[in-house]
């Protein structure tokens, strides 16, 4: 009956944090960087453009390459690259604000719903209402009230992520509170409010972090189809979907029109999927 | 003599960690299996049993890989075996059965899809001699009426009866080798008898040769020849199964045979374990294996890998001092009496305990029906039964974690049961738990240290500066060191998990602690471990104790009364010894009687092992 622990040596590499070492693998590295690139030229897009996003010049669809115009002009004169990038800062504008609203209104129903079984019956049916509708008929409904511009892109996106947040905290929530460590805080005295913000949620959380690189990864699809089909933001400010819905009639003649906001929207999802594939290898070990 | 059916010659397996380093998980294993054989790999957890046994079919999980050695089959070498060639092995030449017998049929097919899958994988082209064999098999693994059965779904079916049909499954391909996995690990011990006599019968009639692999040295004694003993992912010791059970010859088997509790251990006596935690197999290994925690260890025990070698003509053992001694081991000593203090005054008391679990739309459950029992202060009542006896439903609701439906909980006279608030609150400071699973019992995210101290906080025990010291005196009473507070559970064995649930149950001075299985995940030398902890911190802080147990033999000796229960009822009360020596219900000498015992009662009763080897 003597002293057991600590007898080992400590391992040579002290344990980093989960999220750390997932984002520390060749996956997680390609795809942080792929989704910094993209932010960074959002960030100083007024550094870089060189013109103002709706500043027009004589010449009107010029090729990439034209002196003063790097990624040339589209039908209106106006510099692509000042598109681009101001279109890439509206979008993160837009998303980063939109998809934490959707988590947190998710979480804060999911948390409801696990509080009461009244209320867990409402807020599940309310999920399976949003849940009904696609995410453009959803876009349509809303732009239909409010009409087009930021604000309803933003609620139309947070709209659309409320019931993935909230069905996955509120299974997360009632996996953990089945687990022995949970009865052993209750038996051990521990309050059911600490028991939640102690012992469930920390244990609950893990899906959510993936479930926000996925959600971003929706969120510029959602915003992009929205400007696409004009009741996203409203014109002359430019967004992605903006810039590519604009070069759609002169695809076959300048087809550099719609090369930016592709590989941008590209990038993007695919930065933010490996990222979120990264992460979910790592919980799920 | 012929060539052996199979043989292993330094077989390596390593699997890749995630950090990237190598677990060496068997090294330079070397066995033969003779036709007919029946053979037991026994070891506790991390021992390499279960990989051994997967690697001879190449059915390694994850990053496993085979990386050194031989397994022949026949002379047919299968470590470099291609995969068509292995798919006709598999389930033809070796059948497997598995641990869990719950998981292991697929609910939607009906037990006869079952067996005709495995016979057509076979290559029984015609329908009507498939169901013929089907029907023919359960009537060998002993289901009763097998044409009507055949249509049932898994689900209809018991737990040991379950296990038959995936014995049945294995047997189809009228196999050379049975590979069985724990197989009798998920059963309660009387269907567990039931199932290894049918194994043994099996092995006799159609000369299938048995690969037996298990923790139980109980199970080793009542089924097989010969026995394979691993440590440490090595064989330390190779014999027939009623040399190496009676007259040991490596200290691991020694220690790990006295460790076993034995039903004919009076009530009051310590169990006798083997100090120390198994080895870390990622660290590169030099010596002998066993060498950290063996009494008898010389010098060089921890510098040269001791190679297995012949100590008689049929017993094998890496033991260096051992190979030189040509003598087996002296028996251990008999256990030592405990000086115990005698209860004190009654403090917890039950009456009439009702509990019914209902589901919307199905029968309810009765959980409890009627328990009535007390407990003294300095006072160990055990309580025994099988799966689905209630006996856990017990332990929550005298711990206050589910409410009872009736009857009434007295603490010290006043009535407990279903306490306000406030009362709530007094009676968890004075009734804490222990719970069976030491690794799900702990909060992953938090600390040790965190996890110890969240009793403390929760009855406001001192001020947020001293708890930090109260842990480290905690953890110190349940022998760990004080630096493992800030180490999260999981970097601790199972073990020292369930020492940091004793640590927490003990945080608020409790009078009652309610032990629900607190051995049962841990391996034999394990367990003795913590059950002397528990004695010592009943004697030191007179606690009372209940000791929820389906091991009779643990629960005898730790306990000074024992109740047996079924279905709900307690059974049979009494003094430990008394009721184990003169058992009254009949539901408590079938447990007695269904204990499996480590002595080779086989090797009295059958022709003797040895004889079954030469010929």
């Amino acid at each position: 009956m003597t002293t057991l622990a600590a007898a080992k040596p400590a391992p040579a590499r002290k344990p980093r944090h989960p999220y750390r070492a997932a984002l520390a693998t060749a996956r997680g590295r390609t795809g942080l960087a792929l989704v910094g690139l993209v932010v960074l030229a959002g960030l100083l897009a007024p550094l870089l453009a060189g013109h103002g996003p709706t500043d027009q010049s004589a010449l009107a669809l010029a090729g990439p390459g034209t002196p003063g115009h790097p990624l040339g002009t589209d039908d209106l004169g106006r510099d692509l690259l000042a598109r681009l990038l101001h279109g890439i800062r509206a979008d993160l504008g837009i998303i980063a604000v939109a998809v934490p609203l959707g988590a947190a209104v998710g979480c804060l129903l999911a948390l409801a719903a696990a509080a009461h079984p009244v209320a867990d019956t409402v807020v599940q049916r309310a999920f399976d209402l949003i849940l009904a509708f696609p995410g453009l008929i959803l876009a349509l409904a809303v732009t239909a009230v409010l009409g087009p511009g930021r604000l309803p892109v933003i609620l139309v996106i947070a709209l659309a992520e409320v019931p993935a947040f909230g069905r996955l905290l509120r299974t997360g929530i009632l996996v953990q509170s089945g687990r022995e460590y949970v009865t052993a805080a209750r038996v051990g005295g521990t309050s059911g409010g600490r028991i939640l913000t102690r012992h469930i949620l920390p244990n609950a959380a893990d899906p959510l972090v993936v479930q926000i690189a996925v959600s971003l990864t929706v969120a510029v699809f959602l915003e992009g189809a929205m400007s696409f089909l004009g009741v996203g933001v409203r014109p002359p400010e430019p967004t992605l979907g903006a810039v590519l819905s604009q070069s759609m009639p002169y695809l076959a003649q300048a087809p550099h029109f719609a090369a930016g906001p592709l590989v941008t929207v590209t990038t993007l999802v695919l930065g933010l999927s490996l990222t979120a594939e990264a992460l979910n290898r790592e919980i799920r070990r | 003599m012929t060539t052996p059916l199979l043989e292993v010659q330094g077989l390596d397996v390593e699997f890749t960690t995630p950090g990237g380093g190598s677990l060496h998980a068997v090294r330079d294993v070397s066995f033969t299996l003779r036709r007919g054989e029946t053979l037991a790999v026994v070891g506790e957890s991390g021992s390499g049993k279960s990989t051994t046994a997967l690697a001879l079919l190449r059915m390694l999980p994850g990053t496993g890989r085979i990386t050194g050695g031989s397994v022949r089959l026949n002379g047919e070498e299968l470590t470099t075996a291609g995969e068509e060639r292995l798919r006709a092995v598999r389930g033809a030449r070796i059948g497997m059965v598995f641990q869990d017998p719950m998981t292991a049929l697929n609910p939607v097919l009906t037990i006869g899809r079952h067996l005709d899958e495995v016979l057509r994988a076979h290559g029984e082209r015609d329908g009507r001699t498939r169901r013929a064999r089907a029907v023919e098999l359960l009537r060998l693994v002993g289901i009763p009426d097998p044409e009507r059965r055949l249509g049932d779904h898994p689900h209809r079916f018991s737990g040991g009866q379950r296990q038959r049909v995936l014995i049945a499954m294995a047997l189809a391909g009228e196999p050379d080798v049975l590979l069985a996995d724990e197989p009798t690990t998920a059963l309660d011990a009387t269907v567990q008898d039931q199932i290894l006599t049918l194994l043994g019968e099996l092995t006799r009639t159609t000369g299938t040769a048995l690969v037996l692999i298990t923790h139980n040295m109980g199970v080793v004694a009542r089924a097989c020849d010969r026995v394979l003993v691993m440590y440490g992912g090595t064989v330390v010791e190779d014999g027939p199964t009623a040399d190496v059970l009676t007259r040991p010859r490596h200290p691991y088997t020694a220690g790990l045979l006295a460790a076993v509790p034995r039903l004919s251990a009076p009530s009051g006596t310590r169990l006798t374990g083997i100090p120390g935690t198994p080895p870390d197999l990622a660290l590169p290994l030099t010596g002998c294996a066993f060498a950290a925690r063996c009494a008898l260890a010389e010098e060089r025990c921890h510098t040269t890998a001791p190679p297995l070698t012949a100590v008689t003509d049929t017993v094998r053992a890496a033991c260096l001092p051992a190979a030189e001694r040509g003598e087996p081991l002296p028996p251990p000593p008999p256990p030592a009496k405990i000086d115990r203090p005698a209860p004190g005054a009654v403090v917890l008391t039950a009456e009439g305990l009702r509990k019914t679990y209902r589901s919307r739309g199905r029968r309810s459950f009765t959980a409890l029906d009627g328990v009535s029992l007390t407990l003294a202060a300095g006072e160990t009542l055990g309580i025994v039964g099988e799966s689905g006896s209630g006996k856990s439903t017990l332990a929550r609701v005298l711990a206050h974690a589910h409410p009872s439906d009736g009857g009434r909980i007295l603490l010290d006279g006043e009535d407990v049961t279903r306490p306000g608030r406030k009362e709530l609150h007094a009676v968890r400071r004075r009734v804490q738990m222990v719970f069976q699973d030491p690794y799900a019992s702990l909060n992953p995210r938090m600390t040790v240290g965190e996890i110890v101290a969240e009793p403390l906080r929760a009855f406001g025990i001192g001020t947020p500066a001293d708890r930090a010291g109260r842990v480290a005196e905690l953890l110190r009473l349940v022998g760990l060191d004080p630096a493992a507070a800030d180490r999260h559970p999981r970097s601790f064995s199972g073990g020292q998990r369930q020492r940091v649930g004793i640590a927490r149950a003990l945080a608020p001075g409790p009078d009652v602690l309610i032990c629900d299985e607190p051995v049962s995940a841990l391996d034999v030398s394990v367990q003795a471990q913590i059950v002397g902890l528990l004695t010592d911190l009943q004697r030191d802080l007179g606690l009372a104790l209940v000791f929820i147990a389906h091991d009779l033999a643990v629960v005898r000796q730790v306990s000074h009364r024992i109740a047996v229960m079924h279905e709900g009822r307690v059974v049979e009360t009494g003094d430990a010894d008394d009721l184990c020596e003169h058992p009254r219900d009949p539901y408590t000498r079938a447990l007695l009687a269904a204990a499996p015992e480590p002595v080779p009662l086989a090797a009295v009763r059958v022709p003797a092992p040895a004889e079954a080897v030469s010929a």
